[in-house]
């Protein structure tokens, strides 16, 4: 990982010499133990030295396309044509930030031509969470992210610099946690949600930490029409149903609302299922490709009428 | 100063007698495990205390100041005021920063600094004894002492306790302390030499566990213009998530809406807010004065290093670590606070 | 429903406007009877409906929540009832694996000539619910106590 870090730095401070980018986004020494934390540089102002501050270990699991989307957007207040013109961004990705990169590109949320992607090879992050039960950091796979665990895109694809190293290998069940879901009992699977909604404090880091919740306005948020209330559990178990089924086709599978929840709620049973029908249903995957149309601004007429009622004797 | 020592098993039983006594009812809530987290929960005697643990993820504030509280509720014309739920409240197990907390709440919702008393925070506040536990083992991001606290810090508590490993020492700080240790003295045995001895060992160790930050002259400092620069810098990694208001101890800020239910009736609900979020300061003409979250954190810092320290004499702060643990990005509030003292 | 018998199920139904919604008034003059428990709610398009509408209308004490347009192929908007039905197929496996009972929300096709089908939907779709009981999800949301 050494390694890695130092290609990582020598590529930044080229870029930074060669005046190629205006920011860099990558991961710095956070102030707490086992803790990595995004960061973001100026390079307009300052040296190619600054590159040094970058680090690169198994704590850098925040993802840092969840910054993108405000470089490109036009000004919260002011007029659009006051709009600076865009920055160039260079960003470091490992597999899931750049599958969350595509989506945005995918979604015309940022072009493509003002970043520039450094791809790192992910052996996958570990869970501060898993080492604390645990108490036993040697054993790396034992304290890996479940995200990680369930990971096929450790190996990017289609960035402008690739740092190559080793990767993890593509796991054999990729929706465990959502078919053993699936096989318990309705009753179970709504206490199951039920009970891990009712620990909500509705702070919405979850829906802030995700790349792909990048709305003007949220639905949770419109006062015009308001939605949502003050939270009662109906309220709260509402919000978590549109926020994580508008990541439908777009999940990146990152878990970045996971780790970002304080209350660890497992929001991450539920973000899959989406990810797992999408790809069963429409074979879409939120995968390195830029071409392909997001499975809901599409449809295709092959596509499964059998959940639609018949009525016996109508027709 | 009124001391008393008492078991484990014994705490247990006090509080169980205590739940209906004399014809009073009181609330008690203590630390308890439930499916592995550690949460501040309403006691009842099967409920076994637990004291294994280092702080509770949320604060305490919500039980004087509920995340979601009814006012009133309307039906057309008519409204009916809803009031708080009478009777004692006695919160064990805090930790001295939590317990520090209530007294910069009680001076924001006390008639002090606005001429307005909350009846809904005071009505169950004054009726509430606070029982502190001394902290054994700090947490990471801890920095309580910096700020006028400490692992035994009692403002804030009307008794502190010291966990002595089997066995609690209770010391009263306050009237309401001292009669509670009074009412129930038959329970309690006095403390001697050697349980002095074990509390200021244990002490010790916590103390020097806790990472420190200066907050000299912060007042000043914040004074100084700091450049928009400066702020945005310091946030650029920020979510605008707002765990760090949500569950601090002292953020106190608060939305009241109404909210119609079905039928043309409705209710009237306070709920947390936070300055961390776009809508906090959003006008109804849709322009917002703080629409950049650079802005929106320096509310937050000057709110807790300037503006109270201003009006009500204190920093709002007591450095339980909360926000520095929680934060998804790990925006430390000790590191801003050096850059603020240009270390 | 024992010791409930008096519950009736209430019923949204979301129709869209070129095809369910005239087939409900073609049922209607036509004079073919079906359940009085739903409560219809006319839109463009079944294309138009937001997730949110559906669980609001659980939310607000719907047991159950019908949603219908045209048949494939036969949508004003050329394509709303396609893009739906992506929509719907996630949405109703979303919610029955968080533990709401497939029964309460269905979908279908009812073009405007089909009066006889309308009806003997709404019958189906009342039985379905009706079978199921009241509901007991927490999205539900319990009026707010008040004397
Ligand atoms: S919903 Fe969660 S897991 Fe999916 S992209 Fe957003 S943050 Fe990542
Ligand atoms: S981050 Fe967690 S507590 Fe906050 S709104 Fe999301 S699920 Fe709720
Ligand atoms: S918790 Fe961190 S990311 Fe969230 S609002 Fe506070 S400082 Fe920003
Ligand atoms: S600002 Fe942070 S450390 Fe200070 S009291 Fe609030 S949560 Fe605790
Ligand atoms: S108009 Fe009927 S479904 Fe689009």
């Amino acid at each position: 990982m050494i390694e890695v870090q130092n290609q990582m730095r020598i590529l930044a401070s080229d870029l930074i010499r060669q005046k190629r980018v205006d920011f860099i986004i990558g991961y710095e020494q956070g102030t707490l133990a086992h803790t990595s934390r995004p960061c973001i540089i100026d390079v307009r102002t300052s040296g190619p030295e600054v590159s040094e501050k970058l680090v690169w270990n198994s704590y850098c699991s925040n993802n840092l396309s969840v910054y993108l989307q405000k470089f490109f957007a036009p000004p919260v207040q002011g007029r659009k044509k006051d709009a600076a013109p865009p920055l160039r961004i260079g960003l470091i990705v490992k597999g899931c930030d750049l599958r969350s990169v595509l989506n945005l590109i995918r979604e015309k949320q940022v072009p493509r031509e003002n970043l520039i992607l450094i791809g790192l090879p992910c052996t996958g992050m570990l869970d501060k969470k898993k080492m604390e039960i645990n108490k036993d950091e040697l054993d790396i796979e034992k304290n890996i992210q479940d995200s990680c665990l369930e990971c096929r895109f450790s190996n990017v694809k289609g960035v402008d610099f690739e740092i190559t190293g080793k990767t993890r290998e593509v796991p054999g069940d990729l929706y465990e946690v959502v078919r053993l879901f699936e096989a318990r009992t309705r009753k179970d699977r709504l206490a199951y949600f039920e009970k891990e909604i009712s620990r909500c404090i509705r702070c919405n880091a979850c829906r802030q930490a995700c790349p792909s919740c990048y709305c003007r306005e949220c639905f949770a948020d419109q006062k015009d029409m308001k939605w949502l209330g003050s939270g009662t559990m109906s309220d709260t178990m509402i919000y978590h149903l549109i926020r994580i089924f508008h990541q439908a086709g777009r999940c990146a599978e990152c878990d970045a609302c996971f780790r970002a929840c304080p209350e660890e709620i497992d929001l991450r049973t539920f973000t899959r299922k989406l990810a797992k029908d999408v790809e069963e249903l429409f074979g879409f995957v939120t995968d390195f490709n830029r071409e392909s149309i997001p499975p809901l601004s599409t449809f295709s007429s092959g596509d499964s009428d059998s959940f639609i009622t018949e009525p016996e004797e109508g027709g | 100063m009124k001391t008393g020592i008492l078991t484990k098993p014994e705490i247990q039983e006090l509080f169980s007698s205590m739940i209906t006594k004399n014809g009073e009812e009181s609330r008690i809530f203590v630390p308890a495990t439930i499916e592995g987290r550690v949460i501040l929960e309403e006691f009842s005697p099967e409920r076994e205390i637990f004291y294994d643990f280092a702080n509770f993820l949320r604060p305490p504030k919500g039980i004087f100041f509920p995340q979601r509280e009814v006012l009133c509720s309307f039906e057309q014309e008519r409204a009916v005021e809803v009031p708080p739920a009478a009777g004692r409240i006695i919160i064990f197990g805090i930790r001295p920063c939590d317990a520090r907390s209530f007294l910069f709440l009680d001076k924001i919702f006390s008639a002090g600094s606005s001429g307005f008393a909350d009846p809904y925070y005071l009505g169950r506040r004054e009726n509430s004894v606070i029982i502190s536990l001394s902290c054994i083992e700090p947490s990471e991001g801890c920095f309580c002492t910096s700020l006028g606290g400490g692992p035994g810090d009692e403002s804030g508590s009307d008794i502190v306790a010291f966990d002595l490993g089997d066995r609690l020492l209770f010391e009263a700080h306050s009237a309401k302390g001292e009669n509670f240790i009074e009412e129930n003295t038959t329970e309690f045995r006095q403390p001697d030499a050697a349980d002095q001895n074990a509390k200021k060992e244990s002490l010790q160790a916590a103390f020097n566990a806790i990472s420190r930050i200066s907050t000299d002259g912060l007042v000043e400092k914040l004074d100084d213009d700091f450049s928009d620069s400066f702020w945005e810098e310091i946030t650029a990694t920020c979510l605008g998530c707002g765990v760090c208001t949500y569950l601090c101890p002292t953020c106190h800020c608060f939305d009241i809406t109404d909210e119609k239910d079905r039928d043309g009736t409705g209710t009237r609900v306070r709920t947390w807010d936070s300055c961390q979020y776009p809508l906090f300061t959003m006008h109804a003409s849709g322009h917002n004065p703080r629409a950049e979250k650079k802005q929106r954190m320096r509310q937050r810092i000057m709110h807790k290093f300037s503006y109270t320290p201003r009006t009500t004499g204190d920093v709002f702060c007591v450095g339980c670590g909360r926000c520095v643990r929680k934060c998804p990005v790990n925006l430390d509030i000790r590191e801003v606070i050096r850059k603020i003292n240009g270390e | 429903m024992d010791g409930n018998s008096m519950w009736e199920p209430k019923i949204v139904a979301f129709l869209c406007n070129w095809c369910s919604y005239a087939g409900a008034d073609l049922a209607g003059v036509s004079r073919i009877q079906y359940g009085p428990n739903i409560r219809i709610i006319r839109v463009p398009c079944s294309g138009r409906i937001n997730p949110l509408y559906i669980l609001k209308a659980f939310q607000n004490g719907a047991d159950g929540v019908l949603v219908s347009g045209c048949h494939p192929g036969d949508c004003h908007y050329i394509s709303g009832n396609l893009v739906a039905r992506r929509k719907f197929t996630l949405l109703k496996n979303f919610l029955v694996y968080t533990g709401l009972e497939p029964e309460r929300i269905q979908f279908s096709w009812v073009s405007a000539s089909e009066g006889q089908r309308f009806a003997a939907l709404m019958d189906k779709v009342i039985a379905d619910v009706r079978k199921t009981g009241p509901m007991e999800n927490q999205i539900k949301e319990p009026r707010l106590a008040y004397d």
